[in-house]
């Protein structure tokens, strides 16, 4: 093996057996306890459980779903012995579980270090705006909205079809000098857009302080945290946000059915979604599985809402409402 | 929003010091998981703790956007450091390499109960001692 290169151990198996063969990676190869513990520098560092086959709500299909558990060793005379320790524990494992036989494997550097940002491309999402991960290059067309993106933590990738659904509408619905109200921003995609769409005051609330940070990068990234930016783009802590009542021509919630029909509610002592729509003001709600759609659209109905328009991709929908009297 | 998941993958990492380097770049570069953006967010999440073990268990989605959560360290790491020691034992049935104290015990169980739902002191006493016993570290009172 060449420099960069790694050998994959890999064992299928569940339970118990997978706690024991993890156990003994650990042991071996730098998890970094018992007799072996400086390996931890020399190797690629303990075992790596991977469970995959789940279904839409997180949990295992039967027949789908599989867990491997994987150790990678760095070449040369300090890596054979490993592997050697390794086998040999994995022979005794075999005697007391039935692990089926362990696939080993060189890896490139190439085929892991980079090969995430293959998921990744400029991507066109409604009719105008581009999604662009910083490391691609992107010649814009005249009429193009350019929002550069790095996929990472928090949501809001640009990838799920709520996130484009929720572009679409802002697309129709922001115009030039509007106030939008952004609540679960994650990301702050969604706030970046209705800047760029001519928004000029943004509120983006989220509960979680990961997203809320993220947020501010990606709205620094975009050249909108300047004092001279054309928008301005606030980022809060918390839910909705008390005291903006009637105050925004669109409000966005890309979040979950259950929440937004909370939301909506005021449940748990919060401003209800519909306060801070402003008069003929626009309410997008997505992330919601088209099942449960009627959740939101009989929440909002109690709230004096009618649905004016209703955005479908695969299984997942998104709602424009607003007030009947103005609908 | 609620997405579904593609893995949940499961790893050992030391505290403040993710690097894209295996087993982080392999084990989640092939899901499409901006492992320099997880690295930081590990080693940001975790510069309290530097020195010690946090496992990390990452849950990826079918957008390739993830999530994570950090546990407790290893019962194994948490006696080798009560104990003393810089490992355990090769033949813990023979050899005994170290002592541990009831309250010490005690000390470690109270920490992994974090990852532990509905375990009482007592029965995450037990799990730690019969590690320390696979360890060859003996407890005493």
């Amino acid at each position: 093996m060449t420099n960069g290169e790694v050998l994959e151990i890999a064992v299928e198996c569940d339970g118990e057996a997978a706690e024991a063969v993890s156990e003994l990676f650990n042991r071996f190869n730098g998890g970094g306890y018992l007799d072996d513990s400086e390996a931890g520098e020399a190797s690629g560092g303990g075992a790596v459980i991977e469970a995959t086959g789940f279904d839409d709500f997180g949990e295992p299909i039967e027949g789908e779903y599989r867990v491997v558990v994987r150790t990678y060793i760095k070449p040369g005379a300090r890596g054979d012995e490993i592997r050697r320790k390794i086998e040999d524990g994995l022979w005794h494992l075999s005697q007391l579980y039935p692990i089926p036989d362990a696939k080993l494997r060189t890896v490139r550097e190439e085929d892991w270090a980079n090969a995430w940002k293959q998921f990744y491309k400029p991507m066109r999402i409604g009719r105008r705006i581009v999604l662009k991960p910083s490391w691609e290059e992107y010649v814009a067309q005249p009429d193009d909205i350019v929002v550069e993106l790095d996929p990472g933590m928090a949501f809001g990738t640009g990838l799920h079809p709520s996130t484009r659904l929720c572009i679409a509408a802002l697309e129709e619905l922001v115009r030039p000098g509007d106030a939008v109200l952004d609540v679960g921003t994650g990301s702050g995609v969604l706030s970046v857009v209705a800047a760029k769409l001519g928004a000029t005051h943004i509120v983006a609330t989220d509960i979680d302080p990961t997203a809320v940070q993220v947020a501010a990068e990606n709205v620094q990234v975009n050249g909108l945290a300047a004092a001279d930016a054309p928008a301005h783009i606030e980022i809060r802590a918390g839910s909705i946000p008390a005291g903006t009542d009637g105050h925004f021509q669109v409000v966005v919630a890309n979040i979950l059915a259950e929440v937004l029909a909370n939301l909506l509610d005021g449940t748990y002592g919060n401003v209800p979604l519909a306060n801070p729509l402003a008069e003929g003001g626009r309410l997008i709600m997505a992330g919601i599985i088209e099942e449960k759609a009627y959740l939101v659209i009989d929440a909002g109905r109690r709230h004096g809402l009618a649905l004016l328009d209703r955005k479908q991709e695969s299984d997942w929908v998104a709602l424009v409402m607003g007030r009947e009297a103005d609908a | 929003m609620a997405k579904k998941v593609k893995a949940v993958v499961g790893l050992q990492l030391n505290a403040g010091k993710a690097t894209p380097a295996p087993p982080v770049g392999t084990a989640l570069g092939p899901h499409g998981v901006n492992i320099m953006g997880f690295c930081k967010e590990y080693n940001a999440r975790t510069q309290g703790q530097i020195g010690q073990v946090i496992p990390v268990v990452i849950t990826i989605f079918s957008d390739n956007s993830f999530t994570f959560v950090t546990k407790t360290p290893p019962a194994p790491e948490l006696i080798k450091k009560a104990a003393g020691l810089s490992s355990g034992s090769a033949e813990p049935n023979k050899e005994k390499v170290g002592k541990l104290t009831k309250q010490q015990v005690r000390e470690i169980a109270e920490i992994k109960l974090k990852d532990l739902t509905g375990v009482s002191v007592e029965s995450a006493m037990r799990m730690v001692e019969g590690t320390a016993r696979s360890m060859g570290v003996t407890v005493v009172d």
